[in-house]
């Protein structure tokens, strides 16, 4: 072996070196779960984008003569109270919801990172201080900022994003801070710091790499939460206006007694939209950390 | 004869609070490197022993500034002027970092797991101003072939190394930016004994090859017998003897040093061996006992070494230092 070596180079060696993320790969398609919700999830993401090609009808227009019909071939899965098209409205809601869901998701996990990582790698005063931050937020309840704030400013779904974020960071604080307090210690940091490493090279290059994984994990789970907290904000009145068709706001159409008795199909699609989506989601992310924890391996 | 040295540490103590309560209240102090004073001569393999706990791992720290140090200096000297490191500033601390490097303990997680050798061995070049790729690339190449890795190894991640393949990278990836001192912290004890031979052949044959300086931190007796030039052996803290290797184990003064000595397993059956047993444990080095550290547990303890704490001296004019009232 080493006599076949000796003739290799560097060049020739980078072709073959070990692909990790071929065996990641691999390894999240043998999870069927996963897979089942990945491909759920791309195909809403993609109904979604094609909304317009999909279905002919707009959400938001009235058609008094349909109100309340089931389904059938026009309308495939029915119209609601004011004879909008259900599925077109699932469709072009879920643009709305999932878009709430995956922003505040993602500025809560950057905020959440950016200030664990500072927090844990650096201690000292500013993570104490940035400890309490996390405490009085998590501590405050969410329906209550969600309520000043449309109290002060009104219903809208930026509003919503920002709630969301501001609120939100705090598991993914917590998560990074302490994966960086129990990283740092490593003799692999301690290999850096003698080679002369800077500590925000340090922090970067070093240790956020193996924290991110978790972080992107994360970020998946939080995506669900999001989705049901959008819908029961907007179910309550409180989160997106009822004229921007999300499936809380659809939900929230639906609510009077008589559709919920008389007319199940009003509430059983948007209801069932959230159901698939936050199941496939959930799968999915539970596949991702499979393979993307560094400890799984 | 000061010029020979590369290293001169000088009462040197690494001290670490102990706190207690709510405010974090300093009630004491873990004295894990207690007024040391030693010396490392250029080229030469000083190997430091003693039970685990006795400081040796902090000092070779201490000596790497990785670890505050609390009293004292640790003098450096690379170019014939000997400076302090505890002075260092920033810049300087940089400069000193490519020249002293270190051999960590355990291979398995001296790498992080996430990357691969190449970019693990790159960076140091990175940081340290190599810019060229193709620069870098020669000089992976020749860190490995020093310490018998193919390159084709590169693409890998440590997790698909053995723990002697592992080491054997570690001591390249210290070895690439040439440094002149290799602080190496039991360096082979995480390994198993086949591959121990095999690593530190390869460090012996490195040294000579490069001119290096080693601080040898083990607790495997036989392992540092075979390597070192010289030895210093630490008990609490506190350096109790230092001298050649084949003059501390031939004349053994110190009693802690003998009782140590004795606990080397011999592969002879039937040998008498007069095996000494240390009575109770190792004192805290948070409260130490007054006088001679190992006063307690000493066979050969007289009144004095109760009271007054002996100092290492060299007893016998040619380099044999002992910290032991026997030798007033």
């Amino acid at each position: 072996m080493e006599n076949n070596n000796k003739t290799n180079t560097i060049e020739n060696a980078r072709k073959y070196g070990t692909k990790l993320w071929k065996k990641k790969v691999r390894k999240f398609l043998n999870n069927k779960l996963a897979v089942f919700g990945l491909s759920v999830v791309l195909i809403y993401i993609l109904l979604m984008v094609l909304a317009p090609v999909v279905t002919p009808w707009d959400p938001l227009e009235p058609n008094f003569k349909v109100k309340l019909a089931g389904p059938s071939a026009e309308h495939l899965l029915g119209c609601d109270s004011l004879g909008r098209d259900l599925f077109s409205r699932v469709l072009y809601g879920g643009r709305t919801s999932v878009l709430i869901a995956v922003i505040s998701s993602l500025i809560g996990s950057a905020i959440g990172t950016v200030l664990g990582a500072i927090g844990g790698y650096f201690g000292g005063i500013f993570d104490k201080l940035l400890v309490r931050l996390q405490e009085i937020v998590s501590c405050f309840p969410q329906l209550i900022l969600v309520l000043i704030v449309v109290a002060f400013i009104g219903t809208g779904t930026w509003n919503l994003i920002i709630i969301f974020a501001l609120t939100g960071w705090t598991g993914c604080f917590r998560l990074v801070r302490s994966e960086f307090i129990a990283r740092k210690e490593e003799t692999y940091v301690k290999v850096c710091e003698a080679f002369g490493m800077s500590s925000v090279k340090i922090m970067f290059s070093q240790i956020l790499p193996a924290v991110l994984t978790t972080v992107i994990v994360q970020l998946t789970m939080n995506i669900p939460g999001y989705v049901m907290q959008e819908a029961g904000l907007s179910f309550l009145g409180f989160g997106v206006p009822m004229t921007v068709p999300t499936w809380g706001t659809m939900l929230n159409a639906a609510k009077a007694t008589n559709i919920l008795i008389n007319y199940p199909h009003c509430w059983l699609v948007p209801g069932a939209a959230i159901c698939l989506f936050v199941l496939a989601v959930n799968f999915f992310g539970d596949g991702l950390r499979d393979v993307m924890d560094p400890r799984q391996q | 004869m000061a010029d020979n040295n590369i290293f001169r540490l000088e009462n040197v103590k690494v001290w670490f609070p102990v706190q207690e309560g709510f405010f974090k209240k300093t009630v004491g102090h873990v004295k894990a490197v207690d007024d040391v004073t030693i010396n490392v001569k250029r080229n030469e393999t000083l190997g430091i022993v003693g039970e685990s706990g006795c400081g040796k791992t902090t000092l070779g720290k201490a000596m790497m500034l990785l670890e505050k140090i609390t009293g004292g200096h640790v003098y450096y000297n690379d170019d014939g002027t000997e400076r302090d490191i505890t002075t260092f500033n920033k810049d300087e601390v940089f400069q000193f970092r490519k020249k002293v490097q270190m051999i960590f303990q355990d291979p398995y997680s001296a790498m992080n797991p996430m990357k691969k050798i190449y970019t693990e061995m790159e960076e140091p070049l990175i940081i340290h101003g190599y810019k060229d790729r193709a620069e870098r690339e020669a000089i992976m190449e020749e860190a490995l072939k020093l310490v018998n890795i193919p390159v084709d190894y590169l693409f890998k991640y440590p997790h698909e190394f053995s723990g002697g393949q592992r080491q054997r990278v570690c001591i390249a990836r210290a070895m690439e930016i040439n440094p002149k001192v290799l602080v190496c912290d039991e360096a082979v004890s995480a390994l198993d004994v086949s591959i121990q031979a095999q690593v530190l052949n390869l460090m012996k044959d490195i040294q000579k090859e490069k001119d290096l300086t080693y601080v040898f931190i083990a607790h495997d007796l036989s392992v540092v017998q075979y390597m070192s030039d010289r030895i210093l052996v630490m008990y609490l803290g506190k350096a109790v003897e230092m001298a050649d290797s084949k003059e501390l184990y031939d004349n053994t003064l110190h009693p802690y040093t003998v009782s140590l000595l004795s606990a080397i397993p011999v592969p002879v059956i039937d040998r008498e061996k007069n095996r000494i047993i240390l009575k109770g444990d190792v004192p805290s080095p948070i409260n130490k006992p007054s006088g001679c550290p190992f006063h307690k547990r000493c066979d050969k303890c007289m009144k004095i070494c109760e009271e007054v704490e002996p100092e290492l001296k060299d007893v016998d004019g040619k380099g044999h230092f002992v910290a032991c009232h026997l030798y007033d």
